[in-house]
């Protein structure tokens, strides 16, 4: 039993385990569960959950930038129900959708935006609002079709996991990868049952938050171009695409994987060509 | 004559050594002579050690009172391990979180003398916005004059040790160890 045991706790110590299989897990098992009670969509929030658990904690007596995009989270999921039950005035909805995400993001890295000079607050506090609205907003349009926001999941989360890899965090990273396990479970449970799960913004919404946080987190902690952030925005722009209505959803489920995941390696690839691990 | 002179420049030499640390003076670190060292295991398998290359601080010793007091600041982000990227996951919000704390610092609480010089330093250590005590044991101490430049100085050698887990430096536990040693190589000039 103690051997057993040793052996468990040597998995959870494994990085793949921890971002990777433990997130994934999560997220099916939510997903599933959570179904018939229309919030499959915290299979993001689940699968993120168990990451942090795993290589950090919900600890927030130091309030740092990390732990503040860990609660920003956390609020996103406990929120996100509450905005779906507003299904009118949507475009309404969505602007204050994402100006709620622009004051977050400023929230989050202000403790460091405060010890630059006036004209690089703008430039970096205008970047970082800018992406985060833009991606709230092409996520939020992904609601109602869950094979393209679970694609996008997916795509944004292995991207900008393994961009925050390359760029010198690995915990950042990690978070990253718990976000694509999540899309890939979402994915992988619709390709097999070949039915749609209801996602909304239970679903998009934290995917919204974390997306738009970690990356921002991992260009301005760690070493990620900012360059990498409007390329982010490829990728739910790119699950945006229409796909005849005649293909079954396994189909499209194949097809935007696909998609998804060509536009994610973009960013991935610049990095690794500029740091001359890979050339073009 | 001679002799007196001898016995006369022999008290003067006296007197003006035992007034280096008579009263309480102030000492101000020297950055290319100040380091604070560190070892870490390394997935239980070998000791990883490395040094931050940027300091400053300064000290103030009454050997006579045998009182003591030090304050030193450490920049995060100088922490050099020899290899380039390691040492760029090692600034990351990972371990030192250097962008968003970009300083550690130390300031010693009470400061305890074995005979004229100090041999263990009780102080708080704040790193990653988190304030913990650490004990320092002194185990070199050394006033006088620096034959190159002939300025007061005081330098010593100090041993310490500490868990990055109380201080919420909690990645990569526990392949990579909780607990450092640290070593650190101080001197001062004398203000």
């Amino acid at each position: 039993m103690q051997e057993w045991l040793n052996v468990v706790l040597e998995w959870m110590d494994n990085p793949i385990i921890q971002a990777g299989a433990a997130s994934f897990l999560a997220a099916l098992i939510v997903a599933k569960l959570l179904s018939y009670m229309w919030l499959s969509g915290l299979a993001v929030i689940a699968a993120f959950c168990a990451t942090v658990y795993l290589i950090s904690d919900f600890n927030f007596d130091s309030l740092t930038i990390i732990k503040k995009i860990i609660l920003a989270g956390l609020v996103a999921a406990i929120l996100a129900p509450l905005f779906d039950l507003v299904s009118s005035h949507v475009r309404l909805m969505r602007c204050f959708i994402a100006i709620a995400c622009a004051s977050v993001v400023l929230w989050v890295f202000w403790s460091v935006l405060e010890r630059k000079d006036w004209s690089d607050i703008v430039v970096y506090g205008s970047g970082l609002v800018a992406y985060i609205a833009c991606l709230s907003l092409l996520l939020d349009r992904l609601t109602s079709t869950s094979v393209h926001a679970a694609s996008s999941a997916m795509g944004l989360g292995a991207s900008i996991g393994v961009s925050a890899l390359l760029s010198a965090s690995a915990l950042l990273g990690q978070f990253g990868i718990a976000i694509a396990m999540a899309g890939a479970a979402y994915l992988l449970l619709q390709f097999v049952s070949n039915r749609l799960l209801p996602s909304g913004r239970t679903f998009t919404l934290p995917l919204s938050v974390l997306c738009g946080l970690i990356a921002p987190a991992a260009m301005i902690l760690a070493k990620l171009p900012w360059y990498c952030l409007p390329l982010f925005l490829l990728i739910p722009l790119v699950a945006q695409i229409p796909l005849p209505e005649n293909w079954s959803l396994r189909w499209q489920t194949v097809m935007f994987f696909i998609l998804t995941l060509i536009s994610s390696a973009i960013p991935v690839l610049l990095i690794m060509h500029e740091s001359g691990v890979y050339s073009i | 004559m001679s002799r007196f002179a001898l016995l006369l420049s022999a008290v003067f030499f006296i007197v003006n050594s035992h007034q280096v640390l008579a009263e309480p003076e102030n000492y101000t670190l020297d950055p290319t002579h100040t380091y604070l060292h560190f070892g870490i295991s390394h997935l239980g398998f070998s000791t990883m050690y490395g040094r931050f290359d940027q300091s400053s601080g300064r000290f103030l010793i009454d050997s006579v009172a045998k009182t003591a007091s030090v304050k030193v600041t450490i920049e995060a982000a100088s922490i050099n391990t020899g290899l380039e990227k390691r040492d760029d996951h090692l600034r990351s919000p990972d371990f030192m979180n250097a962008v968003e704390f970009p300083v550690v610092t130390y300031h010693s609480t009470a400061v305890t003398f074995k005979g004229e010089y100090p041999s263990v330093i009780e102080g708080n250590l704040t790193l990653l916005g988190v304030t913990k005590p650490v004990t320092l044991t002194i185990t070199a101490f050394k006033c006088g004059v620096n034959p190159m430049n002939k300025r007061a100085m005081c330098g010593m050698d100090a041993v310490g040790s500490m868990k990055r887990s109380d201080f919420g430096m909690t990645y990569a536990l526990p392949g990579v160890g909780d607990e450092l040693k640290l070593t650190i190589e101080a001197e001062g000039y004398k203000d």
